[in-house]
C-alpha cells in the first residue's frame, strides 16, 4: 500500500517459483496476501490488476521482462491514481 | 461502489491505515485457522472481514476529518454524518473507539436534568469537545479478553466465547479462560465485550430508532410498563413470579415464530445452571424459574442450529448489553427477540453453596429460590422455608456484578422482573416495537393477564429507586477502581 501512497499506479511483486524460496515459504505467504489485497481492491472499487505477483527464477530473463511488460501494459490502460500533493516549502 | 476516478489520496491513505490495523491483519493472517475451526464458513468469513474492514476504515476517515480541525464539537460530527450518510450512532460508537485507543481526547458537556423527585436526577449529554492527539505512535492492539477476566470485571455473559472465530475461550464456573495457543489475537472478543467499554448513548439510540440524544431516566428507554401474570396453568405451577418469560417463549414456540430459544436450565449438579437451547414448550416448562447463579448463555451463539436467526434469547442485563453492542460492531448476528430479565446481582456457584450452608439447607433438596423484600428465600422439597437477609450475603455475590449499572435490562426488547409488582405478578417493561408486538399478541391470544403499572402498588417509584441505587453503587465502585488505577469498564 505504501507504494500506492507514494505515487505508484501499479505494483509488481516478482518472486521465486513455488517451493524455491530461500526463506522457507515467504513467496507463497506473499501470494496469500496479494490475493487478499485483490479481494479488498475489488471491494473498494479499485482495479485488482494494479497489484500483481509474478513467479520467475533468477535466471529466467525472458520471463522477468515479460512480467514487467505485462503489468506496464495493464496499468497504462488504467486512469492515474490520485497523488499526494506536496506542499512547497 | 466508488469508481477509480473519484478516489482521493486521503482515501488511499485511510485504506493503508486500515490495513495496518492489527485487528484487520490478524483476521487476514488467521484465515486458515478460522476456517479450520469450522465456526465460520468461507463466505461468512469474508462477510465478517469486510464488515470489520469498512468499520475500521470509517474510523480512520473520522480521524482524518477530526485532524483537519484543531477542535471539533458535536456540530462537526453531524456534518461528518451527513457527508458520509451514516447514522450518528455509528459515529458516536467510533468516537468511543478512538477515545479508548487514546487517539482523541473528548470532553463531555452534560446537562443536569432534575425531575420532580430530586433523588432521581439524571444527566444528559449535550456537547463534545474533541481534540486529536498528534503524538501517538504505533497502533493499538486489541488484547484478548483475558485482561478482563484477570481484572475480575467479567460479567460472565459468554459473548466472547460465542463470537470467537477459533473457539478458544471457555467459561467455567462463570470465569473465562483464553487458550493462548489457539488464539489468533483478532481482538473480536475484546471488541464485543460489554465490560471493556459500552457506548451506551449509541445503544439507546438503536433501541429508540432515533438519531437524537435524549434523556433516558433511570430505566433506560421504554415505551410502556405493565404488570402481568400468566394464565397458563402448567407455567403457573413452576414459574418464579408471574411466569411472563416462560409465557413469551411458550407462545412463540406454539405460534411457530421461533424454532429455538437460548436460555438456562439446570445441569447435573443441583442448582448449577448451564446454557441451553430450548426447542419446545416442554423445555420451557422444565427450565422455568429464576436461577440466581450466573450462566454464560451467549457462549452457545456459535451453535450451527442458530444460523438461520430464528430464535429468541433470554438473558440478564449484561447479556443484553453484549448483544446490542455486537450489533453496533456490525457482527451479523440474527435473532428474533431479546427477552431481558431484571438483575441486581448474581452469585457464583460456590457462593450459592455457601448460602445454602448458611441456612443449613441441603442443596439437593432446594426446589425454589427467591429474593423478596430484602431477603433471600430458599424453599426445599421437605416443605421448609429458609430465609436470610440480603445484606448478609451480598459479599457472596460475584464481585464482577459491582461494576454493572443496569438493573432492568435496558437493552432488551422486553424486560421482565418482579420489582414493583405484587407477589405472583411480573413487571414488564416494553422497550422496542418488536417487544410491543409480542406483548400485544400475548394479550390477544389470552395467554396473560395485564394491568396498567400506574395502578399497581408500590409500582414505578420503587422500581426507579432500586434502579438508581444500583447505578449509584456501580458509580461508587467505578470511582474506587479509578482511584486505585485498576481496569474498569467505561460506560
Amino acid at each position: 500500500m505504501d507504494s500506492f501512497l507514494k505515487g505508484a499506479d501499479g505494483v509488481a511483486i516478482i518472486s521465486c517459483h513455488e517451493g524455491e524460496c530461500d526463506y522457507g515459504g515467504a513467496n507463497m505467504n506473499t501470494n496469500k496476501h496479494v490475493l487478499f489485497l485483490k479481494r479488498i481492491f475489488n471491494h473498494l472499487g479499485i482495479n485488482e490488476d494494479r497489484i500483481q505477483q509474478y513467479f520467475c527464477a533468477a535466471a529466467e530473463v525472458e520471463n522477468f521482462v515479460n512480467s514487467v511488460e505485462d503489468i506496464t501494459k495493464k496499468v497504462r490502460s488504467m486512469p492515474l491514481l490520485p497523488k499526494n500533493k506536496i506542499k512547497p516549502k | 461502489m466508488n469508481s477509480e476516478k473519484s478516489l482521493s489520496w486521503e482515501f488511499l491513505k485511510n485504506v493503508a491505515e486500515t490495513l495496518d490495523s492489527f485487528r484487520i491483519r490478524a483476521l487476514i493472517d488467521g484465515k486458515d485457522d478460522i476456517l479450520k475451526a469450522g465456526i465460520y464458513s468461507e463466505d461468512q468469513y469474508y462477510a465478517l472481514y469486510f464488515e470489520m474492514f469498512d468499520l475500521e476504515k470509517l474510523k480512520y476517515e473520522l480521524l482524518t476529518f477530526l485532524k483537519n480541525k484543531s477542535k471539533s464539537n458535536f456540530k462537526d460530527l453531524k456534518t461528518f454524518t451527513s457527508i458520509k450518510r451514516i447514522d450518528l450512532k455509528t459515529i458516536l460508537f467510533l468516537l468511543t473507539l478512538l477515545k479508548n485507543e487514546k487517539l482523541v481526547s473528548i470532553e463531555e458537556l452534560n446537562e443536569q436534568i432534575d425531575p420532580d423527585d430530586e433523588k432521581l436526577s439524571t444527566t444528559k449529554l449535550t456537547d463534545y469537545f474533541i481534540t486529536v492527539n498528534d503524538n501517538v505512535t504505533g497502533k493499538t492492539i486489541y488484547e484478548p479478553v483475558q485482561v478482563i477476566f484477570d481484572a475480575k470485571i467479567c460479567s460472565g455473559c459468554g459473548m466472547c466465547a460465542g463470537i470467537c472465530p477459533v473457539n478458544c475461550i471457555e467459561i467455567i464456573n462463570g470465569f473465562g479462560k483464553v487458550n493462548d495457543d489457539v488464539c489468533i489475537r483478532c481482538g473480536l472478543c475484546y471488541y464485543v465485550c460489554p465490560r471493556t467499554s459500552l457506548p451506551t448513548t449509541s445503544m439507546q439510540m438503536i433501541q429508540m430508532h432515533t438519531n437524537e440524544i435524549e434523556d433516558y431516566g433511570q430505566l433506560g428507554t421504554y415505551l410502556e410498563i405493565f404488570s402481568a401474570q400468566t394464565k397458563i396453568k402448567d407455567i403457573k405451577n413452576v414459574c418464579q413470579d408471574g411466569g411472563i418469560t416462560s409465557s413469551c417463549l411458550y407462545y412463540l414456540f406454539n405460534s411457530k415464530q421461533i424454532d429455538l430459544a437460548l436460555g438456562a436450565t439446570m445441569s447435573e449438579d443441583p442448582w448449577r445452571p448451564k446454557p441451553f437451547l430450548l426447542g419446545s414448550t416442554e423445555d420451557v416448562i422444565s427450565s422455568a424459574g429464576t436461577k440466581y447463579v450466573n450462566n454464560p448463555n451467549l457462549s452457545l451463539l456459535n451453535d450451527k442450529s442458530l444460523l438461520d436467526g430464528n430464535f429468541a434469547i433470554v438473558g440478564v442485563p449484561c447479556q443484553m448489553q453484549a448483544l446490542l453492542k455486537s450489533k453496533l460492531c456490525r457482527l451479523q448476528l440474527e435473532y428474533k427477540y431479546r427477552i431481558g430479565i431484571f438483575c441486581m446481582e448474581s452469585f457464583s456457584y460456590d457462593g450459592f453453596l455457601k448460602i445454602c450452608n448458611l441456612v443449613d439447607a441441603n442443596v439437593g433438596d432446594v426446589i425454589k429460590t427467591d429474593i423478596n423484600k430484602g431477603k433471600f428465600f430458599i424453599y426445599t422439597n421437605t416443605g421448609n422455608e429458609f430465609s436470610v437477609p440480603i445484606k448478609e450475603i451480598t459479599h457472596l455475590a460475584r464481585p464482577d456484578c459491582e461494576v454493572c449499572y443496569d438493573l432492568t435490562s435496558e437493552f432488551a426488547d422486553i424486560s421482565i422482573g418482579s420489582i414493583g409488582s405484587p407477589s405472583g405478578w411480573n413487571t414488564v417493561i416494553i422497550r422496542t416495537p418488536e417487544g410491543k408486538k409480542l406483548y400485544n399478541e400475548l394479550i390477544t391470544n389470552d395467554i396473560i393477564e395485564s394491568v396498567n403499572y400506574d395502578n399497581v402498588k408500590p409500582g414505578l417509584s420503587l422500581l426507579q429507586k432500586i434502579a438508581r441505587s444500583k447505578k449509584v453503587k456501580c458509580q461508587k465502585h467505578l470511582d474506587e477502581k479509578r482511584k486505585e488505577n485498576l481496569r474498569f469498564p467505561s460506560y
